[in-house]
This record gives C-alpha cells, structure tokens and sequence, in this order.
C-alpha cells in the first residue's frame, strides 16, 4: 500500500530524533528512504543490496544514537554517511569532469 | 566554472534529492542555476534521472516492500549494538568523500531480471553491458566513464573499453562477460594489448588478467575481429561454442553467431582451429570453416566483405528473405517480417546495408532488385510484402 508521505521539516525533525523519539525516526525513514534508496542502488548497482543498506543504516542511527552529535543539516548528514557506508561496501566510482 | 570539493558534494546530493523529489524550492533554484553552468554536472545529472525513472520511483515508494522500522527498534533495547546484519561499521561521518567532481558513470542491474536473461529471450537491450563474475552488472554507456572495481580500473570511452589491473590483485578475478546487444558494436583491448572488435548481439567472457600459461579468452556467441598482441611464452587462445583457435601474434575475425557453422577468416600471422577430432593451420586470406557434422575445411575469403561489419556494413550474398530479416535485427536493431501473403520464396538478394544509412535507401535495393515491395506498421516493423 502506498500512503501520502507527510512532509516534515528538517529542523523540527532532526530536534526531535536528538531527543530519541521513535516516531521521528519513523517519519524520516519514510520521508528519505527513496531518496537513499536511490542514493545507494548507484553506488552498489543492486537494489535488493542498497534497500538492505539503507533499512540499516537507519537503524543503526537509532541503536548508536548517532543524530544526538548531528550539527549539518539532516540531509547532509543522511547523504554523507550513507555514501560512506555504500562506499566500505561497494563498487567505488571514480568520476572526472 | 570549478567547485570545491564540498560544494561538488553538495551538488550531487541536491541532484539525488531533485531526482527523488524531496529537495526544497530554494535549493532547487541553486541546484538549476549551478546546471545552467556547469555542462558535466548537467550530464550526470541526466544520468542519474535516465536510470531512476518515474515508474521505478514509484515502485520504490510501495510501503510493503519496506521493513517496519519501528517494529524493529521497539522489540529490543536501544545501543545494544544489533544489527540485522553485522558487515557495517559506524561511518565517520565527515571523512572522505565519494563524489569528487562531476563526470559521467552508469551502472545498473537494479532490475530483478538479470540482463543476460533479457539478452538472450530476444529483447534489445540498448546499451552493451560487462556482467562480472560475480554477477554485478556493470552498463558501458556511449558517454565516457571511468569506474573502479577494487584494484581494477575500467575506462569506457567512444565505444571502446580499456582496463587497467595490478599484477596481483585478489578481487574481481574469473571470467566476465561483455554483452553487446543488437546494433551496437564495441571494442576492448585486454590485458595483454590485444584489441578485441566485437559485432552486434556478440557476447565475449575474459578475464582482468592472464595468469595462467595461456591468455584464454571465449567467444559464446556472435562475431569478432581479434589483433592479438604478439607473445610467444604465452599462446592466445580461442574457444567458441564447438572448437578453440589457437593463435602467435596474427589478426583474423571468428564468426560464432551460428554454433553450427564457426567461420575463422585470418588477415595476417597463422592459427590453428581445432574441433572434435579435427585440426587444421589456416593461412593468411585463407578462412578455416567447421559445420559439424560434416567437418572441417578451408577456403579463401573476400577480406573486404567478412570485416565490413567493423566500418557498420553487411555484405548479402545469395540472402533470402529470412536472411536480411535476420541482419536487419542484428546490425541495425530493426525487426522485421515476412507477410504470408507474400507468395515468392526463391529470393536471392545480392547488395549491402550500411547502418550509418537510411534503411529505405537499402529497401530501395531490395525493391529494385527482388521486387518485393515494403512498409513499415504502426509498431515501426518493417514488413516485406
């Protein structure tokens, strides 16, 4: 089933997943995931394999708390580390202008 | 116009955003205005949205393909450290970056059918592809595009793929497959210097590496013209679906579309095709032909005629409908039919289609020469009739 994805500011959001609210952690996993998702699948080029890696990353934020230390803007955050992680797992891709 | 590092970042994370429709309207006003002047971010921003399509967006959005991430977290204690799987570590957030300046890349297999599969069961893909060892796909666009498996290094580049691998390296080893699909053609040059010319619908598996006692290489399917770099401690060899070649330093084309019928048409140098029980060392301008059952023979060939798919032309000789019908495919990715009312079978059409030209100019020939005439229907198949 497929909902309307209720828009949520960053701020407000990333205040809320400092304080360790499930639910923010809910509505940005709803709000990004596709975004990642994307993200991820050109990094590794399989999507099974990125949906898996986006599903725990986030996770994995909530287990170590790690939006507590976050002080860029959240979808900074979400971009830089995640590419990260895709980047100790996958194909790399060196790009040149 | 050049960027910063951290701003090229910014860059590509902003186009993700625009491609999944989550960016904010005043970062979208940044991102075009960085578009309008920056052609290579241009690029790879029509990349990125060329391999996301709507359709694929909105499959990815259906809820019950996600895990419930709250039903998860709630069923067992906070910094515990669990993960479902234990591979990733914590990223240092700021360290390092992936996307250091814009350019151009592709890669795919995010579909769950595999290309090969969509190769083989006669659909056109549009782009040749490398499907790994280890399955990964990766997609060589018309674009140039550098791309690093582990230690290996692939440039893509006007049709033509080099690589670039240290003498040990662990990963990425075994055979991969080179998939070229209909109407395209490609080059590669393997590790040892040797350049390899594949045909349209031609698929080609080699390694990264020769490290063994010999540079081996397969020719599944399709047509190839192959200029081996010279190395006498080393033979080159050859293997097609029924009999290997095996060459020192010499140029020849081997045509494998038909399994039944491998043709091997040597330019310069001297090979030696082998079959089941059969050898035979084949001559320059000499060509070496094996139809099992009946064997193995050499004749002489029309060098100009058998390497004339590498400047995109085909020479038809005696071809029957059937025959062009088949080309057309092949070369230039245009199916075509034969209509049942049409009555006369016993066509022999002699000429050539150069794919760089309008098609009706090679129907044209057709027409005045057989005098079958042609149309093409609503789906832009061609029809004799």
């Amino acid at each position: 089933m497929k909902r309307k994805v209720e828009q949520h500011n960053d701020k407000q959001l990333l205040r809320r997943l400092r304080t360790g609210d499930p639910n923010a952690l809910n509505d940005a996993y709803r709000q990004y995931r596709v975004w990642l998702l994307v993200v991820a699948t050109t990094y590794l080029t399989d999507e099974a394999e990125a949906k898996t890696l986006v599903e725990d990353f986030f996770i994995e934020c909530w287990d170590k708390n790690l939006f507590k230390d976050v002080r860029v803007p959240l979808r900074t955050f979400l971009f830089k580390t995640l590419t990260e992680r895709c980047k100790k797992q996958g194909i790399q891709i060196n790009m040149y202008p | 116009m050049t960027h910063t590092q951290q701003q090229n970042e910014h860059l590509w994370q902003l186009m993700f955003e625009k491609v999944a429709g989550v960016i904010s309207t005043k970062d979208l006003h940044y991102l075009e205005a960085q578009l309008r002047e920056d052609e290579s971010m241009q690029e790879a921003f029509h990349a990125i949205q060329i391999s996301f399509g709507h359709e694929d967006l909105e499959r990815l959005k259906e809820d019950e393909d996600w895990i419930d991430i709250l039903s998860v977290i709630k069923t067992r204690p906070r910094t515990t450290h669990q993960h479902r799987f234990g591979k990733y570590t914590v990223a240092a957030v700021l360290a390092g970056l992936l996307v250091s300046s814009a350019g151009l890349y592709f890669l795919t297999n995010r579909k769950t059918t595999p290309p090969l599969a969509a190769v083989t069961a006669g659909e056109s893909p549009q782009a040749v592809v490398l499907q790994l060892a280890d399955s990964k796909t990766v997609l060589l666009s018309d674009k140039t595009t550098n791309i690093r498996l582990g230690d290996v290094q692939l440039h893509n580049a006007a049709d033509q793929l080099t690589f670039s691998s240290p003498d040990n390296f662990s990963v990425y080893g075994g055979q991969h497959t080179l998939i070229v699909p209909v109407a395209k053609s490609y080059r590669v040059t393997l590790s040892d210097g040797t350049a390899v010319w594949l045909n349209a619908d031609t698929r080609l598996q080699f390694p990264f590496s020769f490290n063994g006692s010999s540079r081996e290489i397969t020719l599944l399917s399709g047509e190839a013209f192959i200029e081996v770099a010279p190395d006498a401690g080393q033979p080159f060899i050859v293997h097609t679906p029924n009999s290997t070649v095996q060459v020192l330093g010499t140029a020849f084309n081997i045509n494998a579309y038909n399994p039944k019928q491998v043709r091997l048409s040597l330019v310069s140098g001297s090979v030696k095709m082998n079959t089941h029980g059969a050898a035979v060392v084949v001559k320059p301008g000499m060509e070496a032909v094996y139809t099992p059952p009946e064997g193995l023979y050499t004749q002489s060939f029309d060098e100009k005629t058998v390497l004339s798919w590498k400047a995109g032309k085909h020479f038809f000789d005696k071809a029957s409908l059937s025959d062009i019908c088949l080309i057309l495919y092949r070369h230039m990715g245009i199916k075509a039919v034969i209509d049942s009312s049409l009555r006369r079978h016993d066509i022999h059409f002699n000429g050539m289609v150069d794919k760089h030209k309008p098609i009706q100019e090679f129907m044209d020939d057709v027409k005045n020469m057989t005098g079958v005439d042609y149309y093409f229907d609503a789906q832009g198949i061609l029809h004799f009739r």
